[in-house]
């Protein structure tokens, strides 16, 4: 390699992001210092991120004419969304990062899409709802800064309604939802989706610290499982 | 790094099918020799043992965040890099789904990141080809694997070349176990504790069924069989720790005395299709294999029958990924590595022997046993 591309890819920075939290199977190569976009691919399949990912990222990667040798940071959506896609993601990131021993971010698909809601609607405070089905909502509110004001949440459609107040952005698939159910006034609108884009979500790794915490989903839900009980036979009191 | 290579082959792998993190580097010298150079395990039986048994989205959740641990652990213990690896070989079922994913996409990443091919396995050719790992068998053999999953016989003839000759058409064997402990209120897992139970207990105090006993077709049933010890159980209750350990006992010996008539089928079998094959080997794997009672009965029946008894170390009987990376070695060496692994899903439900007719339990995903 002539020494002045060696010292290019010395210096290059390139950060892959991924996301498979929900209906996107999409990865991104960004320049994490200018913010440059240099590849990506974002596919909406509903299901079958497994088999997708790898292609996503490859062809990703070749839009940018990276290697996974040139990459130098990486960062995975975490969630809240689908158990399983937010399993193939990290999964996927982890060992990603442990095989070129890379930092890796974990971003919230709740602050992605808060952070695109604010943009679309400068000034307003935001709340960041996904339809967590069971007649409950994944929930966060952000000040207009964009300064989380609590830590995200499942919680029932009631009680995340009484959050929304008059002047609000609202984002997420459950936007509507929390809308109809406040009642509240001169509500905006963000971003609907299931998940933010792509691009978002590596903005917002780049501009996070590095760390070397390693990302863990967000469920917001404890695993569906209850103690087995009332199964056994009674046992005699025995004294030993 | 320059690596020194002093290897032939080497393959990491992973395994994540069940409640049982693992990774593995397992190396071939120059000589043919094999050589397990790691094997770590990491355990989830305190996750789920409040729950009586393996809770697939406790057991998902574990996996995501302990695989790259354990399979840097693997690696270090191994004194290996990525320049010595020539492959990751990754189960990529049958089991838990969950666990399947988070193995899969770890692996899939390692290797993409890596730039070496990816072996996806099934978790049952590893259990099937350990025997040649530990050098303990050559092709053809017997393997009877029994656990908590699977309770079946298969007639290994070569990599990737596996007939099922038998299977259970209900329970698996190491459930039939953990059922009855579980009605009997001991700890899980309840393979252990019923084998302890069993040790002070009265053997013919419960007539309890042999399923199948007799019948010509070589196949496993343990369904009645936990019925019966459900029954026979409930019309004592309340019970005393003698009433437990005579229940275990009995309940182990019907399971024994069923395995030997029902494995016998098979080695009669195989005498008449290998004529030419010395010495046969019956090879045990899986879980159940560690009950000794179970163990003494397949010995003698080996005995009787003229076969050589191979069971392999617990730690390679029972789930772990250096059987995972022996198969992918194996897999790697024969040339049946697959262009498109990087696109394979995971299979819940993939039995080894793909053109046995499902006995039980086919439905849209595929044979289930």
């Amino acid at each position: 390699m002539p020494r002045a591309a060696l010292w290019a890819t010395r210096f290059l920075m390139t950060l892959l992001a991924i996301d498979t939290a929900a209906n996107l199977c999409a990865a991104c190569l960004t320049d994490p210092v200018s913010g440059a976009v240099l590849g990506r691919v974002s596919r909406d399949i509903g299901k079958g991120h497994a088999e997708q990912l790898m292609d996503v990222i490859a062809e990703a990667m070749r839009h940018a004419r990276v290697g996974y040798a040139g990459l130098t940071r990486l960062a995975v959506s975490v969630g809240p969304g689908s158990f399983t896609g937010i399993r193939v993601g990290v999964a996927a990131a982890r060992g990603l990062a442990l095989a070129l021993d890379l930092p890796c971010a974990g971003i919230t698909t709740l602050e992605a899409l808060a952070t695109e809601a604010r943009a679309l609607n400068p000034g307003r405070s935001v709340l960041a709802a996904l339809d967590a089905r069971r007649g409950e909502v994944y929930v966060q509110p952000f000040a207009a800064d964009g300064t989380p004001l609590a830590d995200p949440a499942a919680e029932a459609v009631a009680d995340a309604a009484r959050r929304v107040s008059t002047g609000m952005a609202l984002c997420g698939t459950a936007a509507a939802l929390l809308a109809e159910a406040s009642g509240a006034a001169d509500l905006a609108r963000g971003p609907e989706g299931a998940t933010a884009d792509i691009a978002t979500i590596a903005a917002l790794a780049a501009a996070r610290p590095v760390s070397g915490e390693r990302p863990k989903p967000l469920y917001l839900r404890a695993a569906d499982a209850r103690p087995q009980e009332g199964f056994a036979l009674p046992r005699k009191a025995e004294s030993a | 790094m320059i690596d020194q290579k002093p290897f032939a082959t080497t393959v990491l792998g992973i395994e994540a099918s069940c409640d049982e993190t693992a990774a593995s580097v397992v190396s071939l010298d120059a000589n043919g020799v094999p050589a397990i150079r790691s094997n770590a395990v990491l355990s989830q039986i305190a996750d789920h043992a409040a729950f009586g048994g393996v809770v697939p989205e406790i057991a998902a959740r574990a996996h995501v965040e302990a695989l790259d641990g354990i399979i840097g652990t693997a690696m270090r213990e191994a004194g290996a890099t990525r320049d010595g690896i020539d492959a990751i070989a990754v189960t990529a079922g049958p089991g838990l789904i969950g666990g399947l994913i988070a193995g899969l996409m770890t692996a899939k990443a390692l290797a993409a990141a890596w730039g070496k091919p990816l072996i996806p396995v099934s978790h049952l050719e590893g259990h099937a080809l350990t025997a040649r790992l530990t050098g303990q068998a050559e092709f053809p053999f017997l393997l009877l694997l029994v656990s908590g999953g699977h309770t079946q016989i298969v007639r290994v003839a070569g990599v990737g070349d596996y007939q099922r000759w038998g299977t259970t058409i209900d329970d698996a064997l190491g459930e039939a176990f953990d059922k009855t402990a579980k009605l009997l209120g001991l700890p899980y897992p309840g393979g252990p504790e019923v084998e302890k139970a069993a040790a002070t207990g009265d053997a013919s105090r419960f007539a309890l069924p042999r399923p199948l006993r007799g019948e010509a077709r070589p196949d496993f049933s343990f369904s009645g069989l936990k019925t019966a010890v459900r029954q026979a159980a409930t019309a004592i209750a309340p019970l005393s720790g003698q009433d437990v350990a005579d229940i275990c006992a009995s309940f182990q010996r019907a399971i024994c005395e069923t395995l030997a008539d029902r494995v016998a089928r098979s080695l009669g079998r195989f005498r008449t299709e290998y004529p030419g094959v010395d010495e046969p080997v019956l090879v045990v794997a899986g879980g159940v294999a560690a009950n000794r009672a179970v163990r003494a009965t397949l010995e003698s029946l080996c005995a009787d029958q003229g076969f050589r008894f191979a069971a392999p170390p617990m730690a390679l009987c029972t789930d772990n990924a250096a059987m995972i990376a022996w198969a992918g070695l194996e897999r790697l060496r024969a040339g049946l590595t697959d262009e498109t692994a990087m696109d394979v899903a995971p299979r819940s439900r993939w039995p080894l022997d793909e053109g046995s007719a499902p006995v039980f339990g086919a439905g849209k995903r595929g044979a289930k046993a």
